[in-house]
């Protein structure tokens, strides 16, 4: 099936409409379509073919690369706006052959094997369609605006289909049923528009009421930080001059505040944040204030959506370059697209300020939990005692009465693993210090809220910055005191001894790691700014690499301008010469034809000299000079001397004396 | 047991091909390609349009299938005019007459040719080598999928394409060409026809379909071969009327000539005798008739299908190249049994020598020494001969022996796919190959041809 006539010019200037690149898309669409008014076609193998074939498969998979390169999220919707260009060489091959088809084997580097010629029939199709195909795809990519794309389908499917349609009906009972189909394509594309805003709403509303997905980080269940610390993947790098080496920092990735059957929920919507237009890497999460600290962090983004371990109080993330970044009231932020190693500059201010005020979420105890809270806060006597009381008070119980573990023990005989904690282990991680904190303080009516995130204390000396492990994962409590949130840790101190001790860190892991940070450090970032600031100047020895190799093959050659003389050539010092003799034996009458060799033109002329002995002096002074030129050791400085007098002494003495040639009357003859 | 599972899968993917060929068409192939793809790529609709060309893919195809369920049946009567034979490599065209034997005229109707089933049974599958099944990978050998494909289109025969028939009036008969290209000898078995009536948009069709059986058979390929030099006297061959319809010497005078030692002395003419002194010997026209042997080596184990192909061919286009109107042809060759047939002079002529050459089979399972017994019976009988062989091994240096024995002029050809290996393992074996020439398979005609 081959495309009616200018059926492809039309979908690619479509194309390029959509795209914005209509002059580019009018070049290509003249050149298809001047096939059909060309008469010389070109009678190409299928080895030719293939080379075609081949062009455009290296294309692909270069814009491949490309796209995954610049950004993994989008690779897909790239690939497929550069289809039309991709397989524009084959598209032409066809045009342009004459055969008009290519050779389905072509396309498969197995089907191009020589069992295939010696056996199976070639099978050739036309790939008209299948690149107008293309085309109408990669439009398809552009942002979608009213029915304009709608209607451009519909104009090409019906002047595709009419090329195909039944003789056995007429014409107008086709274009009834033209019409019916467009008139139900509009409906089923509306439909399927409506299913899916239908759909989407639902997934907003299922994912804000029941907390499922891990990705959206809207719950945690008791021991997935324990299974966390078992790892010593690094999970991101942080620098900042306010953190010494030795010192350990909190980085808050997820705020919880409901806690049913050992997990925590969190009840919160995130919102968009709107980049600045004039720095789109510049994402803005709270109003300025003049006292900041400022902290780089790089992410990995293993995820499409990823949730950031940041520093409490951020006001902003600079140089951060992602599709979409999102927070909640409770100071979750989350981003979406983007390259595989994110950074970001942090401003923060390091306080707790931002958190949403305490409501009745905070106070929610569980009651499987709440006899065993009451019976502690009993023994505690914390009814009477002031809220800095209470704190001192909790944690001083915590570190006297239960020890730091990373022996995942469940259950047990309990009700609960908290419960289990609680009354019979006395023993766990920080997931169940922190709930069993956050739940003893709402116990007391202080607003208390599960917090997670990583404790950074490792400060790298090969990286000169601070390593964040998966092992470093940590849990801690968020409370309301004296009318603002602070930060409440009862886990006992020597957790990062003890997590240091028992996962060990590969140091061999951790030198690949770090190799595969800088490399994609070099990819992402200072690539990209190489490029940004001095990519053009990279077209300089690149082109003077393809200069020389132009010029290294011969191909290319400086075009002497018709009718005028070649300039001489300059004589470099010290070099020899027998221009000299030439000049003169010319202008005697004996010149050399430019095909000539020295020792032929000698030969040819030789017998006009009649008895004079010219050869004797010339045969010496022309092996003195095809030494020079061709022998790979030259002459020496007294192999030289003696050229020179050789030739001087032929220049001056014999060939000066030597008349104009005579012969048949005419110096012309001679030559 | 995977093969058994691919066999099933390759005979319900044959079912679900040919299904699909006939009721969807090209354009209606790439129509469900297009919708299935913007589908796929066009999931989500928040960020692409693509859907938009699945939502119009689907409103066509939807239109299409409505189309194409209303019910269709015709009043034809088909007559096929086909030629006995055809050959294979060489296009075939004939004609249908197609009545239409009702009130109504049908329009845009295509025309299918239905052949019997050509799916090989599970043994076959097993037991047959593609031609290049050696130069497949693992994955292709072991999945047996060429070999199927191969095995199909060696039972197909020819490959047929569809006719798009004119409009066909009410009552009346319209003639059509159809052709086909013949791949493989044998009989292209015709089982009936299929109409199919595309849909207004022309994506799916409706069939139907007539039954109507013919056969055709395919010749074996042949090519323009020089005559071999083979010898067309009598040397101490018998002779007389037993042999051939008239055999011996006939009554009918020729010439005289002078007397050389050992004429029959009945022949001496006595009238020139007594008026010269000198013995004149009447010549009479020989009768004798001479008997030639093509001798076709069937023995090929599996996979040697291309040098049998080869040497088949070669035997047919001597059996069309000689004059055997002036002597009798001898074929012998092992299928099941070891055969010998004889043609020319009032015999049977070369036509039903090259069906039997369309039909001939490998054998797999014997060795040449079949051929030994039947040829030592007519040996005798035999002035020259001409012997196909497909290798050459102890049977066939046997047999070149016995021609050599019995002083019959054998001229040999011996089918190779390297004629240089070929040649290299006689001169090891230290066989005079001054009577012998290595054919290469695809240099038949340089080698062979006439000039």
């Amino acid at each position: 099936m081959k495309a009616p006539p200018f059926f492809l010019g039309a979908i690619l200037l479509f194309w390029g409409g959509q795209m914005k690149t209509l002059w580019f898309a009018l070049i290509v669409a003249v050149i298809l379509e001047s096939a059909r008014l060309v008469k010389v076609k070109f009678e190409l193998t299928p080895s030719d073919v293939n080379k075609f074939v081949d062009i455009s498969i290296i294309l692909l998979a270069g814009t491949i690369v490309m796209a995954l390169t610049i950004e993994n999220q989008k690779a897909l919707s790239i690939l497929l706006k550069w289809l039309p260009l991709i397989f524009f060489p084959i598209m032409a091959v066809q045009q342009f052959s004459t055969t008009g088809k290519i050779d389905l084997r072509s396309f498969f580097l197995g089907g191009r094997k020589k069992v295939e010629d010696l056996f199976y029939e070639p099978k050739t199709i036309d790939v008209s369609y299948i690149y107008s195909l293309f085309c109408l795809f990669s439009a398809g990519t552009a942002k979608p605006e009213g029915l304009v794309f709608y209607s451009a389908v519909s104009l090409f499917f019906t002047w595709a289909l009419w090329q195909v349609r039944s003789k056995r009906f007429s014409c107008w009972v086709w274009a009834g049923c033209i019409l019916g189909i467009l008139i139900s394509g509009y409906g089923v594309q509306k439909s399927l528009r409506m299913a899916a805003w239908t759909i989407n709403r639902w997934m907003i509303q299922y994912y804000a009421d029941y907390y499922t997905t891990n990705p959206f980080k809207t719950h945690t269940a008791l021991g997935e930080i324990g299974k966390f610390k078992l790892s010593d993947k690094i999970m991101l790098r942080a620098w900042s001059d306010a953190v010494m080496p030795g010192e350990t920092f909190l980085l808050h990735t997820a705020t919880y505040n409901k806690f049913i059957l050992s997990n925590w929920f969190i009840r919160s919507r995130f919102e968009s944040i709107v980049p600045s237009e004039d720095f789109p890497s510049l994402w803005q999460i709270h109003p300025p204030v003049n006292e900041t600290k400022k902290m780089t962090i790089y992410f990995r983004q293993g995820q499409k959506t990823i949730v950031l371990s940041l520093p409490f109080g951020v006001i902003s993330i600079s140089e951060m370059k992602v599709g979409q970044c999102e927070k909640n009231e409770l100071q979750v932020i989350r981003i979406a697209g983007g390259p595989s190693l994110i950074k970001g500059v942090v401003s923060y201010t390091g306080q707790l300020t931002y958190d949403a005020p305490p409501d009745d979420h905070d106070f929610l105890i569980p009651k499987k939990e709440k006899n065993a809270l009451a019976a502690i806060a009993a023994e505690l006597s914390l009814e009477n005692k002031s809220d800095e009381e209470i704190l001192t008070c909790i944690k001083q119980y915590f570190l006297t009465h239960y020890t730091y573990s990373l022996d995942l023990k469940g259950k047990g005989e309990a009700q609960t693993p908290l419960l289990n904690f609680l009354r019979h282990t006395k023993a766990g991680h920080c997931e169940f210090f922190a709930t069993a904190t956050a739940l003893l303080l709402r116990q007391v009516n202080i607003p208390a809220r599960y917090a997670t995130g990583y404790m950074a204390h490792e400060y790298s000396r090969l990286e000169n910055q601070l390593v964040v492990r998966k092992r470093d994962a940590h849990a801690w409590v968020k409370v309301y005191v004296d009318g603002q949130w602070k930060n409440f840790d009862t886990t006992p101190p020597s957790f990062i001894k003890i997590d240091s001790q028992n996962i060990a860190v590969s140091r061999v892991t951790d030198l690949f790691s770090f190799l595969g940070f800088k490399l994609s450090q070099l990819r992402h970032e200072t690539g990209e700014k190489l490029m940004n600031q001095y990519g053009v100047w990279l077209i300089v020895p690149l082109a003077g690499i393809l200069f020389f190799r132009l010029r290294k093959t011969n191909r290319i050659k400086r075009a002497r301008m018709p009718g005028t003389p070649g300039e001489n050539k300059k004589q470099r010092p010290g070099d020899l010469s027998f221009f000299p003799v030439e000049t003169l034996l010319s202008q005697k009458g004996f010149p050399r034809y430019p095909h000539e060799t020295y020792s032929a033109w000698f030969g040819r002329i030789d017998p006009y000299f009649g008895s004079r002995d010219i050869m004797d002096h010339l045969q010496p002074v022309l092996l003195l000079l095809n030494r020079h030129r061709f022998s790979k050791h030259g002459l020496n400085k007294q192999e030289k001397k003696k050229f020179e007098s050789c030739l001087n002494r032929l220049l001056k003495t014999v060939i000066q004396d030597l008349p104009l040639a005579q012969v048949d009357g005419d110096i012309k003859s001679v030559i | 047991m995977l093969a058994r599972f691919l066999y099933a899968a390759y005979k319900r993917g044959y079912v679900f091909t040919r299904w699909r060929k006939r009721h969807v068409t090209p354009p209606g192939v790439t129509l469900v390609a297009i919708s299935v793809l913007a589908g796929i790529f066009g999931v989500n609709i928040f960020k692409t349009s693509l859907y938009q060309i699945m939502a119009a893919g689907v409103s066509v195809m939807a239109v299409s299938l409505l189309g194409s369920v209303v019910p269709f049946r015709l009043k034809v009567r088909i007559h096929r005019i086909l030629p006995d034979y055809a050959t294979c490599g060489d296009p075939v065209t004939y004609e249908i007459d197609i009545t239409n034997l009702s009130s109504k005229p049908q329009k845009g109707l295509i025309l299918y040719e239905d052949i019997q089933d050509p799916r090989p049974d599970f043994e076959t599958l097993l037991s047959k080598r593609e031609p290049f099944e050696h130069l497949r990978n693992a994955w292709d050998k072991n999945t047996l999928y060429y070999r199927w494909l191969w095995l199909l289109q060696k039972n197909q025969k020819a490959r047929f394409r569809q006719v798009s028939l004119p409009d066909l009036p009410a009552g009346g008969t319209t003639r059509v060409t159809a052709g086909f290209i013949p791949r493989y000898r044998g009989y292209v078995h015709f089982s009936g026809v299929t109409f199919a009536r595309p849909d207004v948009m022309g994506l799916f069709c409706r069939l139907f379909q007539i039954k109507k059986a013919q056969t055709v058979l395919v010749l074996p390929k042949r090519y323009l071969l020089a005559p071999p030099d083979l010898l067309s006297t009598r040397h101490y061959h018998p002779g007389g009327i037993r042999l051939a319809s008239s055999i011996g010497d006939s009554d009918e005078f020729m010439s005289l000539r002078q007397y050389r030692p050992g004429d029959p002395l009945r022949n001496i003419h006595w009238r020139t005798f007594a008026k010269t002194n000198e013995l004149v010997i009447k010549e009479f026209e020989d009768e004798y008739f001479v008997r030639h042997a093509l001798i076709l080596d069937t023995f090929s184990p599996p996979g040697n299908e291309r040098i049998f192909e080869a040497a088949v061919s070669i035997a047919s286009s001597y059996i069309a190249s000689l004059q055997i109107h002036e002597s009798i042809l001898d074929l012998m060759f092992v299928g099941n049994l070891s055969y010998s047939f004889s043609s020319g002079r009032g015999l049977a002529h070369s036509g039903k020598m090259l069906e039997l050459m369309a039909c001939v089979e490998p054998c797999e399972d014997k060795t040449i020494f079949e051929l030994v017994p039947a040829l030592q019976a007519s040996i005798k009988k035999i002035s020259c001969s001409i012997c196909v062989f497909l290798g050459w091994d102890a049977g066939h240096k046997k047999i070149y022996q016995m021609f050599k024995q019995f002083r019959v002029k054998a001229f040999i050809i011996v089918v190779a796919v390297d004629k240089l290996k070929m040649e290299q393992k006689m001169v090891q074996e230290l066989t005079a190959t001054d009577r012998i020439t290595v054919v290469e398979i695809g240099q038949i005609q340089e080698t062979l041809g006439a000039e």
